[in-house]
């Protein structure tokens, strides 16, 4: 029973994600209609996934440097990230599989007090580096198991261009160095695999009301092993992350 | 059928329009214009609400303008008085012949004029103790006070002050101060005590203090006031012997630094009365006895105060960091709901080059000190001007104090403001020391990093980027098309 409710709930939470008009589809106090009557029942038209996206992120900025700045200033433990990601399903081949475009971001943000530069200890000055990563990708889904088997798995693959904005400050101020300031882009690429576990087979009845009402097509679970080489191949800051990635996804 | 019956009504009916014509056209009334406060001189408008009054805007001998308008009297314009009462029951006849303790006056002209100036003083001023200059002074000797008013009489104006104040002291210190005297002026409570017991022979007092001097008083009397010291209200009497006599001499005790009030209400009544205002008794306005709706010889102008900054944060500390100092502390349980920023204080002045010439030559903070901002007092005007290094919003419990130089101490305080940039007095004064920190940044770059310098700084680089991202779209258009041909194709088959 408690699955069943948290199946609705987050079918609920997913309606008000992704209002969307109406089909000629619905349910009434008779039940579904408009094709719904009939099990197996019409699904309205899909265009695109959206996804709410939760995850560490802790940017390669280390690696091929002579020390490690970032584990130093900002400790070894993880940061957090949190962003969204649209995809357009472009081709659809309902049963079998969807390829699109995807675009998605994500703000992360690491503070840590600054050391003095005297080595006697550390200040009371927070230094910070914040990355607003973006990627641009393609983005191909697997519906096969899902539509057509008992399983309600889909897995994806995205690949494509990533890009960050990062800027550091301390205290107050844009850090600066020999009068440069402290912000930068870099790019380079991403790719991620995934699988996202659908929630309409736990709950039917809650997944149509859902679809006629507001045109979503399936809502679940996913989790992703998303992974970006972000540093201008070699020329700007490495803020690029090797991370897993899960949130809530909608096909709408 | 004859007409006498239908002309006899509508000559009655002309007649009577022509006399309520007539009567309305003798119809004297005020109005408020509803155009808010206008100050005269010392006015920031984008710093003072409309009928609000602070102490940030607090300046002596500032008069305030009320606009007035007096309807219908251009033809006997100089047949009657404007009045400024104040107070909370003053606009009627009764309570103003009465001299209702709760009213006093705070100005008086005897010409068709539309606006009239008050000082501020009156009307933040107490009411009781009568803060309208003289009186409010013999009033505010009240409790302690009263013993010194008896004094004044006998020896009469300035010098009766003085030696009032001693004998005063003298006798009070035996009787009055216990009761309200010095700690009556701490807590402002008590004195409310020792201000009744005051009342009688403060008043009289009032009548011979020349203002001036019986001012100083004044503000023990608000203090009286504002801790609720009713029975003090009977110095009120004395109020309206000695009004506006002082106008203009004298700095309004309430915008003295310390001088804390809460926030408070008021009303102003404009009243517009018979040339022979001297008679009270007689006073009666133009046309009507009785304010009524649409003509009154009455018009009121509610107003607000707030003289009080909020208290000073506690748990001051202050903590290295580069060009800067990092301010933490906790807001007191006492702050107001309208806490609006917390500034900060440094000392030497931000900016200043400390051992340049004329600067600071030492830091003044081996003992942890200013000798330009204390602890408990609020800072001035023109300390804040030079002194500050920062503010941030009331929902911050930490800052920074900056642009300070690094490897010099600092004396530093905190203070808060309110929602009417009334200031509160400065916090404990803390030292610290800015020092050189190496930040994330200048980690990275020292580490061979090559990034930075801002967010365009890749553009020939971007140019690929940006290449490649319209062959991806160029590459879903392709695919979108396709996809649409084929079902089409598909349909048609």
């Amino acid at each position: 029973m408690k699955a069943r409710s948290l199946v609705r709930a987050l079918l609920g939470a997913a309606a008000l994600l992704a209002a969307k008009p109406a089909s000629a589809q619905g349910v009434d106090v008779f039940g579904p209609y408009g094709g719904l009557e009939n099990h197996g029942f019409v699904r309205s038209r899909q265009d695109v996934a959206f996804e709410v996206r939760f995850g560490h992120y802790d940017p390669n900025v280390d690696d091929g440097l002579t020390g490690t700045p970032y584990k130093d200033t900002f400790g070894s433990g993880h940061h957090w990230q949190g962003g969204a990601e649209l995809d357009w399903q472009l081709y659809r081949r309902p049963g079998l599989l969807s390829l699109g475009p995807g675009f998605g971001f994500g703000y992360t943000h690491a503070a840590g007090k600054a050391p003095l530069e005297s080595g006697t200890g550390v200040s009371e000055q927070d230094t910070t580096l914040g990355i607003f990563p973006m990627h641009l990708v393609a983005v191909l889904r697997f519906d096969y198991l899902a539509d057509r088997t008992p399983i309600p798995l889909q897995p994806y693959a995205k690949l494509g261009l990533g890009y960050a904005l990062w800027w550091s400050s301390i205290g107050n101020e844009t850090s600066r160095v020999n009068g440069e300031a402290a912000r930068g882009a870099s790019y380079g690429y991403v790719w991620a695999l995934g699988v996202l576990l659908r929630l309409d087979p736990l709950e039917p009845s809650a997944a149509a009301n859902a679809d006629a009402s507001l045109g979503i097509n399936h809502a679940g679970f996913f989790i992703e092993w998303f992974n970006s080489g972000l540093d201008s191949f070699g020329k700007g800051m490495d803020v690029g992350t090797n991370t897993w990635v899960a949130g809530l996804g909608l096909e709408i | 059928m004859s007409l006498r019956p239908w002309l006899s009504k509508a000559l009655g009916a002309c007649a009577a329009l022509l006399f309520t014509a007539t009567a309305h056209a003798q119809t004297v009334y005020l109005k408020n214009n509803n155009e808010g406060v206008v100050r005269g001189t010392s006015y920031d408008p984008t710093l003072l609400q409309l009928n609000w009054f602070n102490q940030a805007n607090c300046v002596a001998n500032e008069r305030i303008r009320f606009n007035i308008n007096i309807s219908g009297a251009s033809s006997v314009t100089s047949l009657y008085h404007l009045e400024a009462w104040i107070g909370t029951a003053c606009d009627d006849k009764t309570n103003r012949q009465a001299t209702n303790s709760n009213c006093r006056r705070i100005g008086s002209v005897a010409a068709n004029v539309e606006a009239m100036n008050l000082w501020l003083r009156d009307l933040v001023g107490p009411l009781s103790g009568s803060g309208s200059g003289g009186t409010g002074g013999t009033g505010g000797t009240g409790g302690t006070g009263g013993t010194g008013g008896t004094a004044g009489l006998e020896t009469g104006g300035t010098a009766g002050l003085a030696t009032g104040g001693t004998t005063g002291l003298e006798t009070g210190g035996t009787t009055g101060l216990p009761t309200g005297g010095t700690t009556g002026l701490e807590t402002g409570g008590t004195l409310g005590t020792g201000g009744s017991g005051g009342a009688g022979t403060g008043g009289v007092g009032g009548d011979l203090a020349t203002g001036g001097q019986s001012a100083v008083a004044g503000t023990t009397g608000f203090f009286a006031e504002t801790a609720g010291a009713g029975d003090e209200g009977t110095d009120a009497v004395g109020g309206l012997e000695g009004p506006a006599s002082v106008e203009g001499e004298q700095p309004i005790s309430v915008c003295e630094p310390g001088s804390g009030t809460v926030p408070s209400d008021r009303t102003v009544f404009f009243m517009l009365l018979n040339d022979d205002n001297n008679s009270p008794a007689t006073v009666a306005p133009p046309t009507t006895t009785t304010p009524t709706t649409g003509t009154s010889w009455v018009t009121k102008w509610p107003y607000k105060y707030d003289m009080a900054g909020p208290p000073a944060p506690l748990s001051i500390h202050a903590g290295i960091g580069e060009s800067a100092l990092v301010m933490k502390w906790s807001q007191s349980v006492d702050a107001p709901i309208d806490l609006k920023q917390y500034w900060f204080l440094c000392d030497p002045p931000p900016g200043e080059e400390v051992g340049a010439a004329g600067a600071s030559s030492s830091p003044p903070t081996a003992l942890c000190k200013s000798n330009a901002f204390f602890e408990g007092q609020v800072p001035s005007y023109d300390v804040v001007k030079k002194y500050h290094c920062g503010f941030v919003q009331s929902t911050a419990t930490s800052g920074e104090a900056s642009p300070l130089q690094n490897n010099y101490t600092y004396s530093v305080g905190v203070f808060s403001r309110d929602g009417f940039d009334n200031p509160g007095p400065v916090s404990q004064v803390v030292c610290g020391t800015p020092q050189l920190v190496t930040d994330f940044y200048e980690a990275y770059r020292a580490a061979g990093g090559e990034g930075g310098g801002g967010f365009c700084s890749i553009g020939h680089v971007r140019t690929h980027a940006l290449t490649a991202l319209f062959a991806l779209g160029a590459l879903g258009l392709v695919v979108r098309r396709r996809t649409r041909q084929s079902g089409e194709r598909r349909s048609a088959s």
